[in-house]
C-alpha cells in the first residue's frame, strides 16, 4: 500500500514546509520511509470491521472551560507577553513582524 | 560530605538527613554541583546547570528550614529536569537547534508544583531532539553516555534524566514518556521510572510530541522516591483539559496495599523472538521470585501486541507533524543559522525547518504528513486508530475481574540491554523496535513502573528492568508491588 517516490517526497516536503536539496539525504529519506511504510503492511491482516477509531488517550468527555481570564497570575501576563515578543526576530509595537506573504 | 554519593543515598535518606540537621541544604547542594559538574564531563547528561541561582535558593531554603514545622517531602531535594519541560525565564530547547535560543516565558505545571515543594533544580537534561528516539543520540547538542558503561547509550528519549540519576548526580529527575521514553532509559541505566496514566499529570508546559500519548513522569533510585515525586506532580490542572479529576491522596499509603493478594498476569506475546537471552533470563528469574513468594502468576494473552509498533509509528508521526508545525524559527526565537537574513516568509519556513530541525524529527514530520494525506488517511491513520482500540481492549479484557482478570501485568521493558553508541543510529526501524514492549501501554493510556530485576550491577553486567503495568489511575497498586519486589530482590547495594 506504500507509494512514495521522488515527486511525492517533494509534495510532502512542501506540505511540511521543509527544504531538502541534498540528493544523498533525499535518497536516504526515501529509502527509510519506504522501509517503514513496508513494515506497516502488517496492519492489513488485522480485522477492524466495526471497530470505532480511538482518537485520544483519555476516556474523558470533551469539556469547555469557563469563559474567563485564562492566566493564573494576571500580573505576570504582560511580562510573559513581553518575553515572547522580545524573542521574535523582528517586532514592532508589541507585535511579530514578518516578511510579506505575497510577492 | 562525600558520603552523599554512595549508591544507597535516596531522597528519603537525604530528607531525613536534612530534618536531623546532619547537613544544610546549601552544603548538600554545593556538593551535588561540584560532583555533578565534574562527573558530567564524562557522561554528558546535562545541557545546562543552574549552579549560581540554585545555590542562592539553597541558602534561602536553609533560612526557612528552622521556621517550617513540617517540611514538604521534597524540600531541598535536588531534581534534574528534561529539557522539553518549561521553566520560566530559562532556556528550553528540546535538544533542537531550532529552539537553541528560546527562553520559556512561564512554568510548566509540574515545575510550579515542584517549586511549591521547594525543590532545587540542578539543571536541564539532554534528550533525543523533541523526545524522538531511544538512545539520546538524536540530540542536536551532545552525546549522553550510559554511566554503567560509557561505550553504551543511556536509552532515550529521557536519557539525560536517567543517566543523571544513575550516576548519582541527582536524587531524582523528570522525564516524559510517549512510547517508553522514561521506562526504557530507566531500564538501560538501572533506575526506577514511572509512566503515569494518561491524564494523571498535567502536560501544560511540556513541549508536545504526540498529545494523545505524552505523559510527564519521575525517575529516581527507588520506587518510594519515584512515588514521592509522582505524588508531587500529579493532579488535575485547569490548564490541561486532558488532565483527570482523580484523587491521588491514597498513593501516600501505597505501602499498605496487601500485595500478596494480587494476581499477576504475564502476557505470552511479550516473550517472543528477538528478546536477548540475558533479558529473558533476568525476567524469568524475577517472575520465579514472585511465584516462590506465593504470588498467583497467570499467563495471559494480549493478542494485538504484535501490531502496536506499526500502530504507534503511524499515530505518533501524525500527531507530531501537527505539533511541530509551530516551530518555524520565528515564533520561538530564531535559530543561529539564519538570524538576520532577509527572506520571504515561505522561504524563511523552508530554510529554518530544513536546516535547524534534525534528521529524525524531519523523518517523522514527513511520515506524519504522508499518513494524514488524502488517499492514505484511511489506509494508515484511520486503520491505526482502530488497531489502537483493539490494543486497549486487550488490556481491558485482561484486567476484567468478571472474566477472571488479573490485577497487574508484568512484562519486560526492552528486548535487549543498553546497546553500543552508534549501533542503531543509521537504521531507524531497528531503533524503533527497541520500544516494542513499552509502546502498548502508551497506546492504551495505562500506568507502568519500570524497575531493576536486580539492584546490584556488577562490573560488566548491564541492568535489566521489568515493568508492572496497572489499570487506569491505579498507580498505587503497581508502586506497591514494585516496592515489595525492590525491598526483597532489587535493593540497591
Amino acid at each position: 500500500m506504500a507509494e512514495i517516490n521522488e515527486s511525492s517526497l517533494e509534495h510532502l516536503l512542501s506540505l511540511s514546509r521543509m527544504e531538502e536539496k541534498d540528493q544523498n539525504r533525499r535518497t536516504k529519506i526515501l529509502k527509510d520511509l519506504s522501509k517503514i511504510l513496508d513494515y506497516f503492511n502488517e496492519l492489513k491482516e488485522v480485522d477492524t470491521e466495526n471497530i470505532e477509531p480511538m482518537s485520544g488517550g483519555t476516556f474523558l468527555s470533551d469539556v469547555l472551560r469557563v469563559d474567563e481570564e485564562k492566566y493564573r497570575d494576571v500580573s505576570s501576563k504582560k511580562e510573559q507577553r513581553d518575553m515572547a515578543v522580545d524573542q521574535f526576530p523582528k517586532n514592532e509595537n508589541g507585535y511579530l513582524k514578518v516578511p510579506g506573504v505575497f510577492e | 560530605m562525600n558520603t552523599f554519593f554512595n549508591k544507597n543515598f535516596t531522597i528519603e535518606e537525604y530528607h531525613k538527613g536534612l530534618r536531623e540537621k546532619k547537613f544544610s541544604v546549601f552544603e548538600a547542594i554545593k556538593e551535588f554541583f561540584i560532583y555533578a559538574q565534574k562527573e558530567d564531563v564524562k557522561i554528558g547528561a546535562f545541557l545546562e546547570f543552574y549552579k549560581d541561582e540554585e545555590l542562592d535558593r539553597a541558602q534561602e531554603l536553609d533560612l526557612q528550614l528552622d521556621k517550617i514545622e513540617k517540611l514538604s517531602p521534597l524540600f531541598g531535594v535536588p531534581i534534574a529536569i528534561k529539557d522539553n519541560i518549561l521553566i520560566n525565564k530559562h532556556r528550553t530547547t528540546s535538544a533542537s537547534k531550532i529552539l537553541k535560543n528560546y527562553i520559556a516565558s512561564y512554568d510548566a505545571t509540574v515545575i510550579k508544583k515542584l517549586k511549591e515543594q521547594n525543590v532545587v533544580f540542578l539543571g536541564k537534561t539532554n534528550l533525543d531532539e523533541f523526545a524522538m528516539g531511544s538512545s539520546t543520540e538524536n540530540s542536536a547538542f551532545q552525546l549522553t553516555r550510559n554511566p554503567l558503561d560509557i561505550s553504551r547509550v543511556p536509552g532515550g528519549s529521557s536519557g539525560g534524566s536517567a543517566a543523571a540519576v544513575a550516576a548519582n548526580m541527582s536524587l531524582g529527575a523528570l522525564g516524559s514518556d510517549t512510547g517508553g521514553s522514561i521506562r526504557q532509559p530507566a531500564g538501560f541505566c538501572g533506575v526506577v521510572g514511572l509512566k503515569p496514566t494518561y491524564g494523571a499529570v498535567s502536560r501544560y508546559g511540556l513541549m508536545s510530541l504526540a498529545s494523545s500519548l505524552d505523559q510527564i513522569g519521575p525517575l529516581a533510585k527507588t520506587v518510594k522516591d519515584t512515588a514521592t515525586i509522582f505524588k508531587a506532580i500529579s493532579g488535575w490542572d485547569k490548564m490541561d483539559s486532558t488532565s483527570a479529576q482523580i484523587d491521588y491522596s491514597s498513593v501516600d499509603n501505597f505501602e499498605d496495599v496487601n500485595v500478596k493478594d494480587l494476581v499477576i498476569g504475564v502476557p505470552k506475546e511479550y516473550f517472543v523472538d528477538g528478546m536477548s537471552d540475558e533479558v529473558k533470563k533476568a525476567i524469568d528469574e524475577s517472575i520465579g521470585n514472585l511465584r516462590r513468594d506465593g504470588f498467583k502468576i497467570k499467563e495471559i494473552s494480549l493478542p494485538h501486541t504484535k501490531y502496536a509498533l506499526s500502530c504507534y509509528y503511524i499515530i505518533l508521526p501524525a500527531e507530531c507533524s501537527a505539533n511541530l508545525a509551530r516551530y518555524d524559527g520565528i515564533k520561538y526565537s530564531a535559530p543561529d543559522e539564519l538570524k538576520g537574513e532577509d527572506m520571504k516568509l515561505l522561504e524563511t519556513y523552508l530554510k529554518n525547518r530544513g536546516s535547524a530541525v534534525g534528521e529524525e524529527p524531519r523523518r517523522r514530520i514527513l511520515l506524519g504528513s504522508f499518513v494524514l494525506s488524502s488517499g492514505y488517511y484511511d489506509a494508515y491513520y484511520s486503520k491505526a486508530q482502530k488497531v489502537r482500540r483493539l490494543i486497549l481492549n486487550d488490556f481491558l479484557k485482561a484486567f476484567d475481574k468478571s472474566q477472571d482478570g488479573v490485577d497487574v501485568i508484568m512484562a519486560p521493558v526492552t528486548p535487549t540491554t543498553a546497546f553500543k553508541i552508534g549501533e542503531k543510529s543509521d537504521d531507524p526501524l531497528s531503533m524503533y523496535l527497541s520500544d516494542i514492549f513499552t509502546i502498548p501501554t502508551n497506546l492504551a493510556g495505562l500506568p507502568a513502573v519500570s524497575l531493576p530485576t536486580l539492584g546490584d550491577f556488577k562490573e560488566g553486567k548491564l541492568p535489566v528492568n521489568f515493568q508492572i503495568i496497572g489499570k487506569h489511575f491505579d498507580e498505587k497498586t503497581i508502586l506497591a508491588l514494585g516496592n515489595y519486589y525492590e525491598k526483597n530482590y532489587g535493593q540497591l547495594s
